[in-house]
């Protein structure tokens, strides 16, 4: 199986997800600022990269991790994914995509925007972890339900 | 093997390129038939991949708009071109290189609520261009052929 968590660009939200599916961040406590900070990739992928998706790692039940940038359309870009794979014989059902832009806040948003549109990564850095940190227990509750059906899945097969 | 022609609109220059492709433009009349079904009403299937025609070698020719996710697009196809070895599988061509300056310029005035006019320009651009757009795709055609 494959997982893929998307946000706008694969440079916050996304890479706080995927973190924290493959163990770089902790699911029992919230995490500190710096620990986010050095993630990889957080808030360093550039514009001409968003769209290409990025393997982050592996989980405990061998499921690849990756993260993905899908822009302003998400939901286009989605349907054009699916419909390729499909047309191209692959099993929809062997990935899931998770949306990981559904717990940023306008703090979040804005640093992002600053940091990667602006160029402005002293306030716009700092800005996206704060605000994350404050919704680090949502994120925690969607990998763990994330896991959860995985498991699952596993199971079942 | 299944070629996919995308740009913006899929019935603009991804079907002309298409066309051309798969032998069904010949003469200038032939083109304004198929510029004839580009319009942006028709373009509601957006994201979906729509079956053409099959070629003499028996690839399937599809093509695909993407509004303006043209770029992200491309990465994205790539990438999981990729990941799921579809090398073998799928070609996927880009039509915004056949764009030029009036196409160009009939999309921004798409973009800015000048529908009519910026699509007329668009065709008119597309029409100014078709044999070099021919060429192009000829030497697409040889590269898979070969």
């Amino acid at each position: 199986m494959k997982v893929i968590y998307y946000c706008y660009g694969s440079a916050h939200t996304s890479v706080l997800a995927a973190a924290l599916h493959v163990g770089l961040l902790p699911l029992q406590k919230k995490a500190d600022s710096e620990t986010i900070k050095n993630l990889p990739y957080y808030d360093q992928v550039e514009s001409d990269q968003i769209g290409s998706p990025i393997l982050y790692g592996e989980d405990d039940l061998k499921n690849q991790v990756y993260i993905l940038g899908l822009g302003g359309e998400r939901k286009l870009m989605k349907q054009i994914l699916y419909n390729y794979l499909e047309l191209c014989g692959v099993n929809t059902n062997d990935i899931m995509l998770i949306g990981a832009l559904t717990h940023a806040n306008l703090w979040t948003k804005v640093g992002g925007f600053l940091s990667r549109r602006c160029g402005i990564i002293t306030l716009g850095r700092p800005l996206t972890i704060y605000s994350l940190l404050k919704e680090y227990d949502c994120y925690v509750d969607l990998v763990l339900n994330v896991k959860q059906r995985l498991k699952q899945i596993a199971k079942a097969d | 093997m299944k070629i996919i022609y995308y740009g913006e609109y899929s019935l603009g220059l991804p079907l002309i390129a298409a066309s051309f492709y798969l032998g069904t433009i010949n003469n200038k009349k032939d083109l304004e038939d198929k510029l004839a079904v580009f319009k942006l009403n028709n373009e509601k299937n957006t994201g979906e991949l729509v079956y053409v025609d099959t070629d003499e070698l028996g690839n399937e020719v599809f093509i695909l708009g993407c509004k303006a996710q043209v770029l992200l697009v491309k990465r994205m196809l790539a990438g999981f071109k990729e990941i799921f070895a579809l090398e073998n599988e799928v070609i996927l061509i880009e039509t915004t290189s056949f764009n030029n300056n009036l196409t160009k310029l009939g999309k921004i005035l798409i973009k800015l609520g000048f529908a009519g006019v910026g699509l007329s320009i668009i065709k008119a651009g597309i029409k100014s261009d078709y044999k070099q757009i021919k060429q192009q795709v000829i030497r697409i055609k040889e590269r898979i052929a070969n």
